[in-house]
Formats: structure tokens, sequence, C-alpha cells
């Protein structure tokens, strides 16, 4: 029965993980590492699922939070690494948006949910409303957290941040 | 996005488009048989910046079909997770598949009464499942997903109506063939709600992208009429199964298409 509900999964959702890992992780390799990770923590778990809910809201969670666990460890790694290694150029004015760094930025300065929030609305352009659902909080607190947001990124990094995939 | 956020919400900046989220559940078919589906469907019609994302989606789902069967990714998924061994589901297992000249039906539905209001569209929905060929579990299909002669398909309608139902298949050669019912007959009747359809068709060797056609109608109609019209319909279309307008056929039923691509058994 196992097997049945997971492949019934991965057919309709598959994709969607996919596509999402590869936008925050910025890497094709390590998006299908993320896709087979995501499934295996949804099979392992799926007692967890309510079914009444979505599938698919159920996935974008799973998915953002294993792409936040391997951009961390991949920044901890990355501050390892810094003092042997020159840094790369900074990016001019006209790079189009990288938002692996700019998650990455922002992962190691402000809170997993601040940072889960953000990406649901600059990367998979959801509402408020939508974003409510997913989290399980009202829509108004929605918009106060993405305000804070803003607030304490700018403040960390000095510029506001758009996430934009 | 949710029509109340779209009133109330001026300061959200996702309001103009349809979200990736709302794509990625109208191609899941979670919204099927909802108001959701309806007004995002609305929306994909007035919007050419949603319709592009959305049809890149679409591109997205099949091209990861094909890919994902390459890897037999679901196959560590489910070794790691210690999954149960896989089987092919009872339901397939109880049909004996004969192949016709088009397809073979085992087994046809048994007719039910039919009462109350049938919407008109948007109030049915068709799922459809496979039993590939060269074995190995039963899976649900995406739309635009690849399947091949021998393999064998069963059908889910969700409906919010009671009513009868037709499953046709205009294939790449442009012949219309019923699925359900597969032989001379009424319609078979549903109720309100999810029926997994009787009976299981097994594909012959036409080549090509394919439209199934789903139907649910008010009466329980002869299938010769329905095939008769869907014909005169692809006729009307110049044979482009894409461009046959189900509503120009006269017989007063919703319905919905689900499209698949056939493909050699590799």
């Amino acid at each position: 029965m196992a097997d049945q509900w997971t492949r019934d999964l991965y057919s309709r959702h598959g994709a969607m993980v996919l596509r999402r890992a590869r936008t925050l992780l910025g890497d094709e390799e390590a998006a299908w590492d993320a896709l087979q990770e995501v499934f295996v923590r949804a099979l392992r778990n799926q007692r967890a699922f309510r079914h009444e809910s979505s599938p698919t809201t159920w996935l974008y969670r799973i998915t953002t939070n294993y792409c936040f666990n391997v951009l961390r460890d991949a920044g901890r790694r990355q501050d390892k690494l810094r003092d042997m290694v020159p840094a790369a150029p900074a990016a001019g004015p006209d790079s189009p948006p990288d938002v692996r760094l700019a998650v990455s930025e922002i992962l190691a300065r402000l809170p997993d949910d601040l940072c889960e929030i953000a990406v649901y609305h600059h990367v998979d352009h959801m509402s408020h409303d939508e974003i409510a659902a997913v989290m399980g909080v009202s829509r108004r607190t929605i918009g106060n957290r993405l305000k804070e947001f803003q607030r304490r990124a700018q403040a960390a990094l000095g510029r506001s941040v758009q996430l934009l995939a | 996005m949710n029509g109340d956020s779209e009133k109330t919400n001026s300061d959200d900046s996702a309001l103009r488009h349809l979200s990736d989220l709302r794509f990625d559940r109208l191609l899941a078919r979670e919204l099927d048989g909802t108001a959701e589906r309806d007004a995002s469907l609305a929306h994909l019609a007035a919007c050419a910046a949603c319709a592009d994302r959305y049809g890149a989606f679409e591109r997205q789902a099949t091209a990861f079909a094909d890919e994902a069967a390459r890897r037999r990714l679901d196959d560590g998924i489910a070794r790691r997770a210690g999954a149960a061994q896989r089987r092919r589901w009872s339901w397939f297992g109880g049909f004996t598949l004969a192949a016709a000249a088009a397809c073979g039906v085992l087994l046809l539905a048994r007719p039910r009464p039919a009462d109350g209001d049938l919407h008109a569209k948007g109030s049915l929905a068709l799922e459809v499942w496979v039993a590939r060929h060269g074995g190995g579990a039963a899976e649900s299909l995406m739309p635009g997903a690849a399947v091949s002669p021998g393999d064998a398909l069963r059908f889910r309608a969700t409906t919010r109506a009671d009513g009868n139902v037709a499953i046709a298949s205009v294939d790449g050669a442009g012949a219309v063939t019923m699925y359900v019912p597969s032989a001379a007959g009424k319609l078979p009747a549903v109720r309100r709600g999810t029926t997994l359809l009787d009976g299981a068709i097994e594909l012959d060797g036409t080549l090509g992208r394919e439209r199934l056609i789903a139907l649910l109608c008010p009466a329980p109609l002869e299938s010769g009429r329905v095939a008769a019209a869907l014909t005169t319909a692809l006729r009307a279309a110049g044979g482009d199964a894409a461009a046959l307008d189900v509503d120009q056929t006269g017989l007063g039923c919703a319905h919905s298409s689900f499209w698949l691509r056939k493909v050699p058994v590799r």
C-alpha cells in the first residue's frame, strides 16, 4: 500500500518538487537529490499527513525545509573554505538574480520561519492568504511577518531583498 | 490566490497573477470539481502571462515524467523508505486483458438509475491510471504522460452530479474510439462523487498524441450516438483532435479532456 501511495504522490507532484528544488538550490544534481530526499521523508511521515489537506502544500513545506537544511550546511562549509579560497567576484548590477545565494544569505541571518514566508511570497508568488493556509497562521500575521522580514533583511544585508525566481 | 485576497489585499504584490502553488494544484488535479478551478481557468483564459507560465509548468511535468522514468527514481524512493514490495493493483489484476483492433474492453459498467441535476462544465474530472505492459505497480497519470501499446488503462471519474459517463479516444490517426462503454449500449450511470469505472482497455499500436474526452450526460445516451457526434465534430475540426469542439456536438454533456502521448515500448 505504501508503494502505491508513493507512486501516486510521486507521479503527481514530482515535477513540482524538482522545480522548486532547482530554484532554491541552483544546482541540477542537488535538485534531483532533493527530489529523492523529499519523497523519502514524505513516505516515512505519511501518517502525519492529514488526508483532508492538500498534498501539494504539504510537499511545499517539506521541500522548502529540506532545501533550507542543504543551503545551511553548504553555508557552513563555505564559511570553512572562505579563508582558504579567494572569493568569487561580486555580481554586477545587471546580473540575473541568484535565488540560491539570496536565500543562503538570509538563512544565515534570519529565523527559518521568516525565510520560509519570504520564499513563498517572493519565489512562489503566493498570496498572503495562500501562505497563511500553508503555514497555519492568520493572513494578518503573514503581512506583519513579511514587513518584519524586509526590515530585518535590510538591516542585516544593507539592502532590500527580492528573491524573484 | 483566492477571491478574498483579490478583493481585500491591495498591498499583496502576488495578486496580479496566479501563484505557482495554484498552478501546481491545478496540475495535480487537486482543484478538480471546485469553484477555485473554474476561477483559475477563467484567469488563465484572460491572462497571457499566467497562461504562458502554466504552459511551461505543463511541459516541465511531461519532461519530468520521461526523465524520472529513465532514472527509475520511484523505485529508489520506495526501497529507501522501506516500502512494501511492489505489486500490481488488485483491480487491474482481476481483469484479463485482451486487445481488439483498437482496444479490448473487459467488463462493462453496471448501470444505475440517475437522478438529480447535471451541472454544465466543471462538473466532471477524469483520472487515468495505467498498468504498464512490462509490469510494475499501477500509477496515476499526469496529463501529457507517455504510454505505450499494450499498457492497460482504467478510469476514475469525479462528478458533482449524478449522470451518465462516456469516455472516448481520438488517437494519433484521427480515429474516434469509445473506451467507456466499449460496446454498443447505453452510457453507464454514475452517482455524484468519485466512481472507479468498470472495465480496462489495452492500448493499441497507434502512436502519437491521444485525446481522451470524458462526458457526463444527463440522459443515458447510446454509445453509438456519442461516437457519431464526436466523429462529426472531428471532421468539422479538419481532423484536428485539439480543435474538436465538444460543445458543438449537440450532446448537451459536460466534458473534460485528458491528453496522452503514445510512444513505442521502451
